[in-house]
């Protein structure tokens, strides 16, 4: 069997990803909007009998690229051979076709994809595939989301290079008629501020109230796993003989697991509401309105997408901000990611919730309010006297498919549950034997255990907050790893979270803030080098703490509050003089775009 | 003439791009370069943003860097 190489390429948002996906069974994250794929992705298959390893390469618009996940595909193109297979819309084929008569002039071998046929007929457009084929020299496919694509493509391969090229625009002359029409009447209202951002909100509020509050679609799912774990299993857990084995089911693993598996349903929803928002274009059209207020804080609208991401996870999002085009942007917004609150911090919120509000679904969107907040004033804090230049296609607005968005949700919850049953599990585990045996290994209370011996002098952490407990500051510091583990210690501890009032929202608050999980702290590696890596998780544990004791002095009074607020500000006013004088010093005055 | 002295609706052909040229290259590859047809479909609050239409494409960009557009209204 021959062994074909196929490049994906085209403009972003053209439909790479989901031609991946078809043509690989894989599950590469695909939405609707420009800069979805950020790193190259290849998995192996076959086509008919031609044995093929397809390549998903991040959007480009031209060979002289700007953005960093466009210089990714410009360097991977210079330096891997392989057919490309260029993805294009039939409605964006007058943009995008001189990139592809480039890549031909180069000696390349190329196939012309073109998708969202049907939508483009409809709106008037009209298109001669055969006439361009003939004239391009390179087979022309249509993928209409039919059937029989795989195959189509295995019969044109392998594929050679055009014996002559010829201008994108000679190419289209009597073959393609292209659409041109203005804003539909949805699109002009979703682009006017004072609809499309109280829409938003409206949305997001929603979402909050079907997802947290009492009685409602996401609490009343909750329980119903909850009493699955709690009564269900538990009791059959109950008939265990041995106490080591019981101990181990009951509290270890039901205790843990189950404490973190119960907010499932409150998980999907959310990711639900996200998917919504990307599949629509939503996102387009407030990053476009959001632009002069992003501008402000020295970001641009497109960092609207990386933000929002970070309701589902920081890790991806924060790989989402190489389509951001300036470095310095998108270090201001990785800065700003770990406020935004993740799905995964879900559970410890509504954990937390219930010991200082009566009503999750205010605590809990209180908290996210006040993540949103933090995740501003960072921007602010870090904000230079450039504003980053701005500019961007809008993705069609569009009606969310609903195959698409069921399969993209079962992937998420997959990913969920793949997780509790590794990483989450694989701590409890360790957490349960260190915490249910003495150093000769016999069965012992948990003050006594080897946890206890290793992990006491951790007390100390939030004793500012009234917590003098090492099981706190171990169920903290567990989000480190994955930040479901602390719901989930929790539950294994304490059943419930043992504290109130001030205590409560004051964790709430350092769980909010404190670094991301080590995954996005690998994220931040690899986009921003190690050691911005760490000295960023550094800072945001400290100033999480700082934070902490300074909201539980704020609620419970005292002169020692006033202190706190004064250094607080003194040390961010006094963090920004020195920023600044570091860069006079080094000579780093405001980049220009790109220069 | 820029953007600025358009009004929503206005089309325009764009007579030179006076940016850094990776900016302009992100514009050309968008269909906005000199000799295009570009048409305002809307400005956003305190004009701060603008949405044109391209060809077949709704591009959004931002205000200081439509200043260095240069525009005849047709």
């Amino acid at each position: 069997m021959e062994d074909i190489k196929l490049l994906l390429v085209g403009n972003p948002n053209a439909g790479k990803s989901t031609l991946f996906n078809a043509l690989t069974g894989g599950r590469a994250k695909v939405g609707n909007w420009h800069g979805v794929t950020v790193d190259v992705l290849e998995r192996k298959a076959v086509l008919g009998e031609k044995r093929v390893t397809v390549c998903d390469l991040p959007g480009i618009y031209s060979l002289a690229s700007m953005s960093m996940e466009e210089k990714l595909t410009r360097d991977y193109l210079a330096t891997h051979d392989g057919t490309v297979v260029f993805v294009s819309e039939c409605a964006g084929l007058e943009r995008s076709l001189p990139l592809f008569c480039a890549l031909l002039q180069k000696g390349r071998a190329g196939v012309l994809v073109l998708t969202k046929r049907r939508s483009f007929l409809r709106r008037g457009g009209s298109l001669n595939e055969s006439a361009l084929s003939q004239k391009l020299g390179v087979p022309v496919l249509i993928a209409d989301g039919k059937r029989g694509f795989r195959e189509k493509l295995a019969s044109v391969l392998p594929v050679s290079p055009p014996a002559q090229t010829i201008r994108a625009e000679d190419a289209l002359a009597d073959a393609y008629t292209p659409v041109r029409e203005g804003l539909s009447r949805l699109d002009g209202l979703l682009l006017s501020a004072p609809v499309c951002i109280p829409l938003f909100f409206s949305l997001v509020l929603f979402t909050f109230f079907v997802t947290f509050a009492p009685n409602h679609l996401g609490d009343i799912l909750k329980c119903a796993i909850e009493r699955l774990f709690t009564q269900t299993l538990a009791g059959a857990a109950s008939g265990i003989s041995s106490p080591i084995l019981k101990s181990f089911v009951a509290d270890g693993l039901l205790g843990s697991l189950g404490g973190v598996l119960c907010f499932l349903p409150q998980i999907f929803i959310l990711f639900f509401a996200l998917l919504m928002l990307e599949e629509s274009g939503f996102l387009s059209r407030l990053a476009y309105l959001t632009d002069g207020f992003f501008g402000k804080l020295g970001l641009n609208g497109r960092a609207v997408f990386s933000l929002l991401m970070g309701f589902g996870c920081t890790s991806a999002a924060i790989l989402t901000t190489r389509g951001l085009d300036d470095k310095k942007i998108q270090r201001r917004v990785v800065a700003c990611l770990p406020y935004i609150p993740c799905s995964a911090k879900l559970p410890v919120f509504l954990t937390l919730a219930v010991s200082f509000s009566p009503n999750p679904f205010l605590a809990a969107a209180g908290l996210y309010a006040l993540g949103i907040l933090l995740a501003v004033g960072m921007a602010f804090l870090l904000r230079g006297k450039e504003k980053a230049p701005f500019v961007m296609e809008l993705a069609p607005l569009q009606i969310p498919r609903p195959l698409f968005v069921l399969k993209s949700l079962l992937f998420q919850l997959k990913q969920f549950i793949i997780k509790v049953a590794t990483v989450v599990l694989a701590f409890f585990m360790l957490s349960w034997l260190l915490s249910s045996f003495d150093f000769a290994f016999r069965l012992c209370p948990v003050e006594e255990s080897m946890l206890a011996t290793l992990c006491g002098g951790l007390r100390f952490l939030f004793a500012p907050i009234g917590m003098n407990d090492w099981k706190i500051a171990y169920a903290a510091l567990s989000g480190l790893i994955a930040k479901e583990n602390v719901a989930g210690a929790i539950a294994m501890f304490f059943g419930g979270f043992p504290y109130s009032g001030a205590s409560g929202f004051a964790f709430a608050v350092f769980m909010l803030a404190c670094s991301p999980c080590v995954s996005a702290i690998a994220a931040t590696a690899r986009e921003l080098g190690a050691k911005r890596a760490l000295v960023y998780a550094v800072l945001q544990t400290v100033g999480a703490l700082l934070l902490s004791y300074f909201v539980y002095f704020a609620l419970s009074g005292g002169a020692v509050t006033l202190v706190l607020v004064l250094m607080l500000v003194a040390g961010a006013i006094i963090g920004r003089i020195i920023y600044e004088r570091i860069r006079r010093k080094r000579g780093k005055h405001p980049e220009k775009f790109h220069g | 003439m820029t953007m600025n002295d358009l009004q929503r609706g206005d089309r325009a052909v764009v007579l030179k791009v006076e940016l850094p040229v990776l900016l302009k290259e992100r514009l050309r590859s968008l269909g906005i370069f000199t000799g295009a047809k570009i048409k305002l479909l809307k400005g956003s609050h305190k004009r701060s943003t603008w949405l044109l239409q391209v060809g077949s494409a709704h591009v959004a960009i931002d205000g200081e860097t439509a200043a260095g557009i240069r525009l005849w209204k047709i």
